[in-house]
């Protein structure tokens, strides 16, 4: 049976809707899932127009009447946007309150199990606030609504896949995160996630801090006195993990699929690999959390939202990534 | 038109170094632009020739200015000679290192003269240097030393059309918050200016990167952007640069290959090798050591043992490198960083 994957369809007015739209004019999309768009039925007649296609609309009223017939957009309609009064590509408190809408929804059904994973599409934090919405993203809302406290985020495009010890914080910050103690923990959680999601192979490969790692403590003396220590600790655990690796050619060699996921140590270390690799296609997946989530890497774009400009590769790739992901995720969830 | 002189080590000659160095003079752009000139054991250079099956004749001279325009010569100036040593591919061995390291001092002796204009350096290994009793941190530092200069040397790298540069270099990571200053970001980015100038480039539209994530979001992660990067900017722009920034690290090198901007100022090793050594897949780059008396160009292969003296090793690196060379040395801008 397909996985039901719920796509919220983000901030209607950004660039979500018609990304949606277009991602599934996609039949891979419809082999692989029954995608179930979690938004505004005229929002989505709009965005079609908007990317130029004409698919049958078809509200339902619930992930049980979903058919996952190709060539049919099937929306969960929450019918909250006015769309007479919808202005593309800018901040609009409605839009802030319907995108958090959706994603409450998407919560429900995932945490019901009646739809099996969701795919989201971008938000905006000053329409969130607009809306008195009092979180900065998805992160956050998703923390909250599933009552998880440190989610982790994988990056995924084709055989890369990223794993962050620290996002958010200042470089020095992150430095000063980097402890044997944390990084173990994490390998032992991003093992875990691999389970979760079925990947065959789990040998995770640690990325180095300082430039070639140090070269033995010539430059910075992390990667000899937390990383590998970490690294070491963890092998003796049992777990399949290498590294730390210079983080100049780690990242190249995920790419040629050399390992089942990288541990990145800061925000851009990770970030720059994939985005510089390829932008439009890397998706995030949200673990940790008793439902499955994976989204594009890229915000709402309000300066070409309503333009049908906007890539879709990247809504595509995440909704693939969700029903990839979603079967063995509900196996081991119970 | 006077063609420069460039001066071309052997390298290790135990590596690819004398193979790849045989292609690169052949190259016809490098025969039409400048004057290739080998510093290297001329035996070995002979067997690289027989290697290639090259129509080259080795032809030794003691002195750069002895090169001629001629066609179907390797000009080669006897640096690094092994004697009748029964050379082994692949190996690291302390004669070996010494070879190398003669080569380099040999090339820079001559640039000191102003006998060549551009020095291309091909890959030494750092082992059999260590073994010769060559400590330096890098090969940017031991052209360093040889030029007998400190601290004053930094990398530009070329990849896909977008020139590099960085702020620190091999330097800890945790150092990196305190050397990153209003007067390191300017110098390098002036530094770059010239390169790129220098190698024809036009228009010039450098993007300088921040260094915390999203550039720190106005103070949220961190305040590097707003005590030193924009502040370094601003002087920018009052010198008339067309600089943008900071822009967040991870979005640099995709605006770049959109267009966006052509020379890239990062602020730390990493930042900038991530990406690209993910977009050298496609496009190996070359990179330059400026802020000495001639630019030293390099290529950022190694001496590649395992297949040294097969003749599988692609030399297109190498080409690009002494084609950079030529170009940089034609310019009527002086590339010595320092201004």
């Amino acid at each position: 049976m397909k996985p039901i994957i719920g796509i919220t369809i983000g901030d209607p007015a950004g660039i979500g809707p018609e990304i949606t739209a277009h991602a599934l004019q996609s039949p891979e999309v419809y082999d692989a899932c029954i995608p179930l768009v979690i938004g505004d039925a005229d929002v989505m007649r709009q965005a079609c127009s908007f990317v130029k296609v004409t698919p049958e609309i078809r509200t339902v009223s619930s992930p049980e009447e979903a058919t996952g017939k190709a060539g049919v957009i099937e929306v969960l309609d929450l019918d909250n946007i006015e769309i007479g009064n919808l202005k593309m590509g800018t901040v609009q408190a409605p839009c802030g309150a319907a995108a958090y809408e959706y994603i409450e929804k998407a919560v429900h059904l995932a945490n019901e199990g009646r739809i099996h994973a969701m795919a989201t599409g971008p938000i905006n934090k000053e329409s969130l606030r607009a809306a008195k919405v009092e979180y900065i993203g998805h992160t956050e809302i998703l923390g909250a609504l599933t009552g998880t406290s440190d989610p982790l985020t994988l990056f995924q495009v084709d055989k890369m896949r990223i794993f962050f010890l620290t996002r958010h914080v200042s470089l020095r910050k992150a430095i000063d995160l980097i402890r044997k103690e944390r990084i173990l923990d994490y390998l032992s959680r991003c093992t875990e996630a691999l389970n979760q999601l079925g990947v065959e192979r789990k040998d995770i490969a640690v990325a180095g801090l300082n430039p070639h790692c140090g070269e033995h403590g010539l430059f910075g003396d992390e990667d000899d006195t937390e990383i590998r220590p970490a690294v070491e600790a963890a092998q003796a655990a049992g777990l399949d993990v290498t590294g730390p690796i210079g983080a100049d050619s780690i990242f190249h060699m995920a790419v040629e699929g050399r390992f089942a996921a990288v541990l990145s140590l800061y925000h851009d270390q990770g970030h720059i690999a994939a985005k510089t690799y390829d932008f439009y296609r890397t998706v995030s997946v949200t673990l940790g959390m008793p439902i499955l989530r994976t989204s594009v890497d890229h915000g709402t774009a309000f300066d070409v939202a309503g333009t049908g400009k906007a890539d879709s590769a990247g809504m595509k790739e995440a909704i693939l990534a969700a029903a990839q992901y979603a079967p063995s995720f509900a196996k081991r969830a119970g | 038109m006077m063609k420069p002189r460039i001066g071309i080590t052997m390298g290790d000659p135990s590596g690819i170094g004398p193979e790849i160095v045989v292609r690169g003079v052949n190259d016809s752009v490098v025969q039409r632009g400048c004057l290739p000139i080998v510093i290297g054991d001329p035996q070995i250079m002979s067997r690289a020739v027989q290697l290639n099956k090259s129509h080259l004749e080795v032809e030794v001279i003691t002195n750069p200015a002895e090169a001629t325009d001629v066609k179907d010569t390797l000009f080669v100036i006897p640096s690094g000679v092994l004697g009748d040593h029964d050379l082994i591919p692949g190996k690291t061995d302390k004669r070996y290192g010494e070879s190398a390291a003669e080569c380099c001092r040999d090339a820079v002796e001559f640039a000191k003269r102003g006998d060549i204009q551009c020095i291309v350096s091909t890959p030494f290994n750092k082992e059999s240097f260590h073994l010769a009793g060559i400590t330096s941190l890098d090969d940017m530092t031991y052209f360093e030393t040889c030029f007998g200069e400190k601290d004053t040397a930094y990398m530009i790298g070329e990849i896909a059309g977008i020139w590099v540069t960085m702020v620190t270099y091999h330097v800890g990571l945790k150092d990196v918050s305190g050397l990153v200053t209003k007067k390191s970001v300017v110098e390098k980015t002036l530094g770059l200016h010239d390169v790129m100038q220098a190698a024809d480039v036009s228009p010039i539209n450098i993007g300088v990167a921040g260094f915390n994530p999203h550039s720190g979001e106005g103070g949220m992660f961190g305040t590097e952007e707003i005590d030193t990067i924009i502040p370094a900017i601003h002087d920018l722009h009052d010198r008339g640069l067309t600089v943008s920034g900071p822009i967040p690290p991870d979005s640099i090198f995709l605006n770049a290959l959109d267009g966006r901007y052509n020379g890239i100022v990062s602020m730390y090793h990493d930042q900038a090798n991530i990406a690209r050594k993910i977009l050298g897949r496609n496009d190996p780059g070359v990179t330059i050591y400026v802020g000495m008396p001639v630019p030293v160009l390099t290529v950022p292969h190694g001496t590649a043992f395992d297949i040294a003296w097969k003749g599988k090793a692609r030399a297109d690196v190498l080409i690009k490198a002494v084609r950079t060379a030529a170009k940089m040395a034609l310019s009527t801008y002086v590339v010595s960083g320092k201004r």
